[in-house]
């Protein structure tokens, strides 16, 4: 089976309009993201990640390297055919009202009246703007006018679903109601290739993330890989005292929260068994050692911070 | 094609959401006004038929020229002026060739254009009494020659759009209708000037370049040709200083502003494929 998306050095250089000063916004990227999977595509601002996509789409095209989605090739009509897609910068043509809107899209995508019809129903119940339908754009509020742009992309039941920040606009409500489309999606076995700031949505739903910096990959994998599984030990005794501080330090940085708790930021390589047997041989009573998963946002701010120092490391 | 049409009617329901149609009723006013000016000027008259030619040539060049405005007013923001405001991204990525977006909003902007056109025509064959003149089949061969003249001009500012914003798509549209209208005024002083021996060559050839950018006399010229102005003297005496060449039309003048349609798109077509969007 082909990958869902796979790109090759894919680079884009931006270029000042006398050609003076040049930007790498994607620098080379390798990405290869299986079908069936949810995908998240993580940077700060400016790491390329729209940049990305709009080569994905074959909006924008490529300084050099290359991409396929689904096994073809990036921009062919066949690939559109099969994909979804909700841009960042989401500004419809506000004059149509919301059936008219997916009405229209249905209509580019090819599907039949019938189709069109029952599709956009289903679109717009999915999104829950099933009483907004006689509504112009116009008067959509920003959530609404994302819903709607979601639905759009949702609506010719792509394989591939591309969406640039899709919750960027979303109450609670409206995340929580994308999160469970995003899981549907998978239960389908469709692809969902998702950039998005919002990194414990991400957490909740990808199978896989990739963290660009500057436009260059700087991870990729599993989070569950990812992130260090113990970085941080909450351990609770009767009765703290020097000594057992002393057998915690070998193993990390301790930090102690009162008399009865301190928190162990392990070393690379400590493990916490090792810890509880060595407190247990000098005579600690223990009443909890809770391992803490690091999050995705504190791996997210210490690669991309890591990333950071080496780029200015290398540049001195 | 399918494609093509649903963009095309996309677009003419835009076209019918902005205020093009307050424009147009301003400007049919201004028909009705100029037809009561004619009616009552002593200029014309001395020839039978003289008058109702008169106005006929007044309607058409108002009919091309305002049409010609319209269009370029809905061709300026088509290409860059959507993707500015970003509501390409998600036509651009269904499939479709950017050529058949570009020839959707192509048919989408002319269609309402032809529209208005022939609402034109209609109030100039009443206004004139063309068809108690026997004069229709002229007026109809006429008033296609003189479509040309919105169509070169739409086609043009389309084709400024795939590379310009809305604005300077405007922009660049006027200095070309300036050019077209410049084209006669030169041609006329690049003769004087090879009258009196000084043989201005320079001059002349720009005229010619001018004609060719923006060919606004010679479809003129077919048009009055077609409508056999030739025969009014004061008409004639009028549109030759207009043109600085005599009023007889070849098939050429025809002919290259179907060419330059025809060019304009593909230019357009060729720069809109190169863009990022
Ligand atoms: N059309 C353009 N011309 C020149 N530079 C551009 C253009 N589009 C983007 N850039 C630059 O490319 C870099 C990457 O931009 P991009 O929009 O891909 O970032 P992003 O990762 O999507 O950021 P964000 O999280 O803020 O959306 C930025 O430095 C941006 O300034
Ligand atoms: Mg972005």
């Amino acid at each position: 089976m082909p990958y869902a998306i796979e790109t090759r050095q894919l680079t884009k250089i931006y270029r000042s309009p006398w050609g003076r000063r040049r930007l790498r916004a994607v620098d080379q990227l390798d990405l290869r993201v299986q079908q069936g999977t949810v995908f998240g595509f993580l940077g700060p601002n400016g790491a390329g990640k729209t940049t990305t996509i709009m080569m994905l789409l074959g909006n924008t095209r490529p300084t050099s390297g290359s991409a396929r989605l689904l096994g073809l090739p990036n921009g062919s009509l066949e690939a559109r055919r099969r994909l979804g897609f909700l841009p960042e910068k989401f500004q419809f043509h506000e004059f149509l009202t919301a059936e008219e809107f997916l009405e229209l899209h249905g209509r580019l995508a090819g599907l039949s009246p019938a189709l069109r019809r029952q599709r956009a129903d289903a679109a717009l119940a999915m999104v829950g703007l099933e009483d907004r339908r006689k509504q112009r754009l116009r008067q959509f509020s920003k959530g609404m006018q994302q819903r709607i742009g979601l639905a759009q992309a949702l609506l010719a039941d792509p394989e591939l679903v591309i969406l640039d920040e899709p919750t960027s606009a979303l109450d609670p409500l409206g995340r929580r109601q994308v999160r469970d489309i995003i899981l549907r999606l998978k239960q389908l076995g469709r692809t969902v290739f998702l950039n998005s700031h919002l990194l414990s949505e991400i957490e909740l739903t990808c199978d896989e993330v990739a963290i660009i910096n500057q436009g260059r990959l700087v991870r990729q994998g599993s989070i569950e890989d990812l992130t260090a599984p113990t970085a941080r030990v909450t351990v609770q005794l009767d009765r703290l005292s020097p000594a057992l501080l002393e057998v915690m330090g070998r193993f990390g940085a301790v930090q102690q929260r009162n008399h009865t708790e301190v928190e162990v930021q392990m070393w690379p390589g400590a493990e916490t068994p090792d810890l509880v047997a060595a407190l247990y041989q000098v005579g600690a009573r223990l009443q909890a050692v809770i391992p803490h998963r690091e999050s995705l946002e504190d791996y997210f701010v210490r690669v991309v911070r890591g990333d950071e120092e080496v780029a200015n490391g290398a540049k001195q | 094609m399918s494609a093509i049409w649903t963009l095309a009617r996309l677009t003419v329901k835009e076209a019918l959401r902005r205020r093009t149609f307050v424009a147009a009723a301003i400007i049919t006013l201004l028909f009705l006004f100029i037809w009561w000016q004619t009616e009552h000027s002593p200029r014309y008259g001395a020839i039978a038929g003289e008058r109702e030619a008169a106005f006929m040539q007044l309607g058409l060049g108002m009919m091309r020229f305002f049409t010609a405005l319209i269009g370029i007013a809905m061709a300026a923001g088509a290409i860059s002026g959507e993707i500015e405001r970003g509501t390409h991204y998600v036509i651009l990525a269904r499939p479709l060739t950017r050529v058949q977006v570009l020839l959707g909003k192509w048919l989408g902007i002319l269609i309402p254009c032809l529209l208005l056109y022939l609402f034109w025509s209609a109030i100039v064959i009443a206004t004139a009494r063309v068809g108690a003149s026997g004069q229709l089949g002229a007026f109809a061969t006429a008033a296609a020659i003189s479509f040309l003249y919105p169509l070169v001009f739409t086609t043009l500012t389309l084709c400024y759009s795939t590379f310009a914003p809305p604005m300077l798509c405007n922009a660049l549209a006027m200095v070309s209708l300036v050019i077209g209208w410049s084209e006669g005024g030169m041609r006329g002083w690049g003769q004087a000037l090879l009258g009196n021996g000084e043989g201005n060559h320079t001059v002349l050839f720009m005229a010619d370049v001018a004609g060719h950018y923006a060919p606004i006399a010679r479809i003129a010229r077919a048009s009055a040709t077609a409508l056999g102005l030739e025969r009014y003297p004061m008409i004639s005496m009028i549109m030759t200083g207009n043109f600085g060449e005599g009023l007889h039309a070849t098939p050429w003048d025809v002919w290259w502003p179907i060419l330059h349609v025809a060019l304009a798109l593909i230019a357009a077509i060729l720069i809109f494929n190169a863009r990022d969007v």
